[in-house]
């Protein structure tokens, strides 16, 4: 396959994700994109990111550190990141199907980006949630993703 | 780079071939064989420069497409195997999921992010 040129998904994005792990910040990538990083063929508009507890001080330097700002949630919004080398990113309260973040933890995968290593929600685990989600969207992405996690097994 | 003669000879040897049906199978001529093996080099000069400025073999620059077939077929075995043990897993989901595990996380993801973009520009 051609190799992607970085057009998407920068250094300065990948920095964000480098910061957040250097700062032991307690998060962890989720959703298609936490799928697709495990090898689902999947497409995802963004990158979801599930912290531990917000507002986070650490998530705010990180994303202070690449040029961007975290607003909290205000009236019907949920909290968000702003700034060019953030907006890929998405931050999640709550995950359908699942425990909580403790909880959840334990199914962590750590995947090599660069020179560090991310943690990413199992992809059993994004499986339960999208079987739980009340959108049309996650149910159809069902099939493909527990394909791929059989692929997967099979290659382990 | 030369043509390894003792090892042309030795695959022969290993499939019961003589040079002649050798040559008959690849369609390649006794004049083009005898030129090929007589080649001090089969390999461009500037090609063996630039390997030796990088420090790696001339062979390492090169497509093989040879190999990339080898490698297909070795993928659709293994899907193949797949399905056979997980019935209702579709092709097409186990293929492109067989060819992402090839590439790196990151490249998985941004070819993820690429797709999403190109179907909102696409509508």
């Amino acid at each position: 396959m051609p190799k992607i040129e970085p057009k998407i998904f920068s250094d300065q994005e990948i920095q964000f994700l480098r910061e957040l792990v250097k700062f032991k910040a307690k998060f962890m990538i989720v959703g298609l994109s936490a799928a697709a990083l495990q090898g689902a063929p999947v497409v995802t508009q963004d990158i979801d990111l599930w912290f531990k507890k917000l507002p986070d001080p650490l998530l705010e330097r990180a994303t202070r550190r690449v040029g961007g700002s975290y607003v909290m949630p205000f009236s019907n919004s949920p909290p968000l990141l702003v700034g060019e080398n953030v907006k890929l990113f998405d931050l999640v309260t709550h995950m359908s199907g699942l425990g909580d973040f403790s909880e959840e933890a334990k199914y962590l995968v750590p995947i090599k980006i660069e020179d560090f290593r991310v943690p990413v929600l199992g992809l059993a685990r994004i499986i339960k949630s999208k079987k739980a989600a009340a959108r049309q969207k996650d149910k159809m992405a069902v099939p493909v993703l527990e394909d791929a996690l059989k692929v997967i097994k099979h290659r382990q | 780079m030369r043509v390894l003669i003792d090892k042309i000879h030795s695959e022969c040897a290993a499939r019961r071939l003589t040079q002649a049906q050798l040559l008959k199978k690849a369609r390649v001529s006794k004049t083009a064989y005898y030129a090929l093996i007589k080649s001090e080099s089969i390999v461009p000069k500037s090609l063996i420069k630039i390997a030796k400025a990088l420090a790696v073999c001339p062979s390492e620059l090169v497509e093989d497409p040879l190999a990339l077939i080898q490698k297909t077929r070795g993928h659709i075995k293994i899907c193949e195997h797949i399905i056979k043990e997980n019935a209702g897993v579709e092709w097409q989901h186990a293929w492109h999921t067989l060819i992402l595990l090839e590439e790196e996380p990151i490249d998985r993801l941004r070819r993820a992010l690429l797709r999403a973009q190109n179907r909102t520009q696409n509508i």
